[in-house]
């Protein structure tokens, strides 16, 4: 990358550990603060337990509220720690240094939040254990049906879910080896132990790359199948109009691709002015991963267009009052308006500008609006579609979210942000190994002239 | 060079001067051999073989209706597939300033000028075709208003294909100026007067190559975005909506990606071809075959999945339709076609290049890649010829299934004319565009060495903004 | 004679290549790099080490595919209700679970398999110092107890920042 001051292992240490070694007091009080949130989610769920499914806002046929579309939101969000870390690690990508832990965090958290929501959505959240075998109530010979998409989901989820926090967990050992060496006391303690003995030789650095490619290449195909299956539980069903269609799993996973790395963008411009990462989290980043939104929201544009003309290409009157309610009544039509401006109508141009691709406050905000309007995406698929407003039914309905259905969607969100922070807290978000690895094949060619900024290629 | 790592691995780095670059492509490119001429000449053979073929069948049905004509339909699909995908192998990796590209991305956008025989292919396909008058096709025909959009879908078929191949064209030319002009200096006759007017006064400013840059990336794009566009159309005009009640949304994203798939097949065969032809071991060794190898695993990986999406969602759901288009495009007449297909185009990618020593080698990428072509052309066929038995296009929904299209001696012939026609076409064209980009090979010579970290030698890659 | 470990530490690359050299010259090829950053594999010139670690996917791989097929054949044959008009054993919904499945235990026995290749976990560090972790190279050797003194001049020689000897058990 262009401009690089030179960095000392000593120097990254310093810089990278201090949001555990040198905790500033503002990090107490964000948690603090985010922290009421995440209360106020798990007293609305406490409610919910309680009282019953009847405090959500759902009702026949608008069975799915905002909490599925919370759940296929989040799903979305964790698909970026994939596409970042395995995909631009298998291209030897040097840009993907900074990113890569942040997206991977970013991705348990957002998947273990995600998670929650069928167990917010059950009537009885306790039986949760049924979805899975021998859990079902096998004494009278009941299993789950393995050909529901219901059954497929879990299967998908918790796979990804493990796969992403065990790859964490490996790559990490190096940087707990640092902490064990600059720490003291209880947490040097508990460091130890967790680096497993960690040396740093030759073997366990070489398996360490090695591992990274290997579980990118391994985890690629199922961070494909979990987004995928989440579509099928929508794409599967015959009897609801605007979900029936094979397009579904690709337009979904290409979705998550861009709210996800929108959301990394966004996590990182965060993190930079935290903790003032100017020479970690660098310009030339941002341009980077500004141009591979670009791609990623065209290729999104594309299958989105497909998939809204297929719902006109048949010409049934069905799902031409469905795309009609979409598009023409409120408060579909401004969601519907608001979603295409912010998905991608503001960001995709703004971003063909290199002035705004390396200015991190604007790619933050167009990152956000880029969230906002994927959500909004994820609305006017479930609930347009459910309210079933066609010719020939008596199954009209509408949806109301009710408060304690907005409590834990706000809480989500804090949950997602304190558990990325808490991990901030204990472990380096940004690899100190890659950091280091960055700064050793860091080279120049000299062409007339110029030096060239080049990379050391380990074949 | 090699750089002897401790593994053993060596990669290759071209060690040549500009001169050097320049003598050896430019003359084999102006060369031409006893070989060469006997394999035009048998290529020209076959090809008229396919236009008799033609006439044969245009003479005996007409061309009053679409359903004999599943089998060019299946050629001209194939051609769009692989030989104009191809230029996608040079424009993507050089949007992402990859260096490996550099001395195949030529053989890539050298493809794009069998976009003559798929306008051509395209003449009686477009006679042929059913109106859009009473059926469902992508333009809306007579939908929201009486006779709108006007000329649909024939205008908009032509269109699409005419811009795309305008833009290989322009893509292909905008690419090998550098080189015309390198070529000029040293030619004689009808080459030279040709090599002058399309090198445009090419001297090599800075302004000139920045232009160069510019335009390269514009008409990448562009010509990125117009193939998916002609997928989406031919796929949906030639297949999806002759088929009543089809409403596929994956099938022409699939089809873009079974070109992708296609497209770096083609290139590992051309490549493999011309570098022993032409000599040119040194320029395309093991990195462009480990690259395209790599590629080509992920979008075997993708091409599965693309197909699965697509069958999972009419298999759970189960109604007479959804059944009935199962067993039309899969599990019926075409099984053994469709078998052979996911053996070809996934099983075969997958149990092969999944193994790090087949990749990372010459001969097994090619292996794989005719494997794919072959799988290729079969869907292709199981497409196309499958959509073009319906006889009533305009029924609401597909009510029974038609019996399997065997092909005639005549569909033989187009099929093996249409694959040999644009073999000739680049085979032509190769002997006068320098096979090798000469300009971006200097360029990547510039931008990589081998340099020691410490007791290591290792490539050392420069990546300019 | 017993061995004993003999750790050098040298603020600069250079100094630690320069060390490896003279170790090599003086006979002594197998010698442990210890760094703070991944450096590739044999930088300093030190050996190569083979490994298995690809074995390790495959064989979960097949156990979870196996597992899968078992659970998905054996829940659907024991609670046989026909859905949706599907088979009771539902070919495509078996290859969605199969497939998590295989995935599943490839990844899981990717990662015990790299802890294991890379030998840990390991309850004693041995002969180490917190400074690798600060940028210093360590050399690690294990040489005859006799021999120390001269391993030891030799870390000098190369401008060793400090030279640590394992302490004798008891």
């Amino acid at each position: 990358m262009q401009q690089r001051p030179a960095l000392t292992e000593i120097d990254i240490n310093r810089d990278l550990l201090r949001p555990i070694l040198a905790t500033p007091m503002w990090f107490y009080g964000l948690l603090m603060f985010l922290g009421i949130f995440v209360a106020a989610a798990l007293g609305a769920f406490a409610w919910a337990i309680n009282h019953g499914t009847g405090v959500y806002g759902l009702n026949r046929p608008v069975m799915w509220g905002f909490l599925l579309v919370n759940f296929v939101f989040w799903v979305g969000i964790s698909h970026a720690g994939v596409m970042l870390s395995a995909i631009l690690r298998l291209c030897n990508a040097e840009w993907r240094r900074p990113a890569t832990r942040a997206a991977e965090v970013l991705t348990v958290f957002a998947l273990g939040t995600a998670a929650l929501h069928p167990l917010f959505h059950l009537g009885r959240p306790w039986r949760i254990y049924w979805s899975m075998p021998p859990g079902y109530d096998f004494g009278r010979g009941i299993w789950p049906d393995i050909r529901s998409p219901f059954v497929w989901d879990p299967t998908a989820i918790s796979t990804y879910l493990t796969s992403t926090a065990l790859f964490v967990g490996l790559l990490l050992l190096p940087d707990i080896a640092v902490l064990r060496d600059r720490s003291s006391g209880m947490m040097q303690r508990v460091y130890s132990m967790l680096s497993l003995g960690w040396r740093g030789n030759t073997r366990q650095w070489k398996l360490q790359v090695i591992a990274g490619f290997l579980l990118s290449a391994l985890i690629l195909p199922v961070f494909v199948s979990v987004h995928s299956i989440v579509s099928w539980d929508f794409a599967v069903q015959i009897a609801v109009e605007g979900w029936n269609a094979t397009i579904f799993a690709p337009y979904f996973v290409i979705g998550a691709v861009h709210s996800g790395v929108a959301g990394v963008i966004s996590i990182l411009a965060l993190l930079r002015w935290m903790f003032k990462w100017e020479n970690y989290i660098r310009d030339d980043h941002f341009d980077a991963l500004a141009r591979l939104m670009i791609v990623v929201a065209v290729g999104w544009f594309y299958f989105f267009i497909i998939e809204f003309m297929m719902g006109f290409y048949p010409n049934e009157e069905p799902e031409l009052s469905l795309r009609a309610l979409q598009l023409t009544e409120w408060p579909f039509n401004a969601a519907f308006i608001l979603f295409a401006l912010t998905s991608f109508f503001i960001p995709v141009p703004l971003w063909l500008f290199r002035k705004v691709r390396r200015n991190v406050a604007l790619m933050f905000w167009t990152t956000i609006l880029v969230n906002i309007g994927m959500w909004l995406e994820r609305f006017l698929i479930i609930i347009p579609s459910l309210m079933r407003k066609q010719v020939l039914t008596f199954n009209w309905g509408s949806y109301n979210p009710s408060p304690i259905e907005l409590i834990l969607v706000g809480g989500s969100f804090a949950m997602v942000f304190t558990g990325v922070l808490t991990f901030a807290k204990f472990f380096p978000i940004i690899p100190l190994s890659d950091a280091k690895e960055g700064e050793i094949m860091a080279t120049e060619i000299r062409v007339g002239k110029v030096m060239v900024p080049a990379a050391y290629r380990e074949e | 060079m090699h750089n002897g790592g401790p593994h053993g691995h060596h990669v290759d780095l071209l060690e040549r001067t500009s001169a050097e670059v320049n003598k050896e492509v430019l003359g084999w490119t102006t060369r031409t051999s006893s070989k060469y001429w006997l394999l035009v000449l048998a290529l020209a053979a076959v090809t008229v073989l396919g236009v008799i073929g033609f006439i044969m069948k245009a003479g005996d049905g007409g061309l009053d209706s679409h359903l004999p004509w599943g089998y060019l339909a299946a050629g001209l699909a194939f051609v769009l597939t692989t030989s104009l995908s191809a230029p996608l192998i040079a424009i993507a990796p050089r949007l992402a300033k990859a260096h490996w590209t550099r001395p195949i991305s030529r053989i890539a956008e050298l493809w794009s000028v069998a976009g003559l025989l798929v306008l051509l292919i395209m003449i009686p396909l477009l006679i042929t075709l059913p109106s859009a008058a009473d059926r469902n096709t992508m333009w809306f025909y007579n939908k929201i208003a009486e006779g709108w959009p006007p000329g649909a879908p024939y205008l908009y078929i032509v269109l699409t294909l005419v811009f795309l191949v305008i833009n290989g064209f322009g893509l292909l030319w905008a690419s090998a100026i550098p080189d015309f002009a390198a070529a000029r200096e040293n030619a004689t006759g009808w080459r030279k007067t040709w090599y002058t007017r399309l090198s445009l006064g090419w001297v090599g400013t800075k302004r000139q190559w920045r232009a160069l840059r510019a335009g390269l990336g514009v008409l990448g794009a562009l010509y990125f975005m117009f193939l998916v566009f002609a997928h989406t159309v031919v796929s949906f005009d030639f297949a999806q909506s002759l088929v009543p009640g089809q409403r596929d949304s994956i099938f022409p994203t699939w089809q873009a990606l079974g070109g992708i798939q296609a497209a770096l097949a083609t290139v590992i065969v051309t490549a493999f071809i011309v570098r022993l032809a032409g000599g040119f071991k040194d320029y395309i060794n093991i990195n462009q075959f480990w690259s395209l190898a790599k590629l080509m695993l992920a979008s075997s990986l993708l091409w599965m999945y693309f197909w699965w999406s697509g069958f999972i969602v009419l298999w759970y759901g189960k109604t007479p339709l959804q059944q009935n288009l199962l067993d039309l495009m899969w599990f019926g007449p075409y099984l053994t076609i469709f078998i052979m297909t996911i053996l070809l185009s996934f099983a075969a990618p997958l149990l092969l290049l999944m193994w790090n020593g087949v990749r990372k080698s010459i001969l097994g990428p090619t292996i794989v890649a005719v494997l794919i072509l072959a799988g290729a052309f079969l869907d292709k066929i199981r497409i196309y010829v499958s959509s073009y038995s319906i006889e009533d296009v305009n029924a609401h929904a597909l009510d029974h299934v038609p019996a399997g299209v065997t092909p005639e001696s005549a569909d033989i012939m187009i099929l093996m004319g249409v694959v040999s026609g644009s073999i000739l076409l680049f085979t032509l064209a190769l002997k006068f565009v320098p096979i090798i980009n000469m300009w971006e090979v200097r360029e990547g010579m510039l931008l990589q060495e081998i340099r020691p970290l410490k007791k290591l030698p290792l490539k050392v890659i420069a990546k300019p903004e | 004679m017993a061995g004993r470990s003999i750790l050098g530490l040298f603020k600069e690359v250079d100094e630690a290549v320069e060390a490896a050299d003279k170790l090599k010259e003086n006979g002594i090829d197998d010698f442990e790099v210890l760094t703070g950053s991944p450096y590739p594999e044999g930088a300093f010139g030190e050996k190569v080490s083979n490994h298995r670690l690809y074995v390790w996917p495959l064989v979960g791989a097949a156990l979870g595919f196996s597992i899968a097929i078992l659970v998905t054949a054996g829940t659907q044959l024991a609670y046989p209700v026909v859905t949706g008009g599907k088979p009771i054993l539902a070919l495509p919904p078996m290859f969605i679970i199969a497939y998590e499945g295989t995935m599943l235990g490839a990844i899981l026995s990717t990662i015990i398999g790299v802890i294991f290749e890379s030998r840990l976990p390991k309850a004693k560090l041995g002969l180490y110092d917190t400074r690798i972790t600060e940028g210093y190279i360590g050399l690690s050797v294990v040489v005859p107890d006799g021999n120390t003194d001269r391993v030891d001049a030799l870390f000098k020689a190369a401008n060793a920042a400090d030279v640590k000897l394992e302490p004798v058990s008891a």
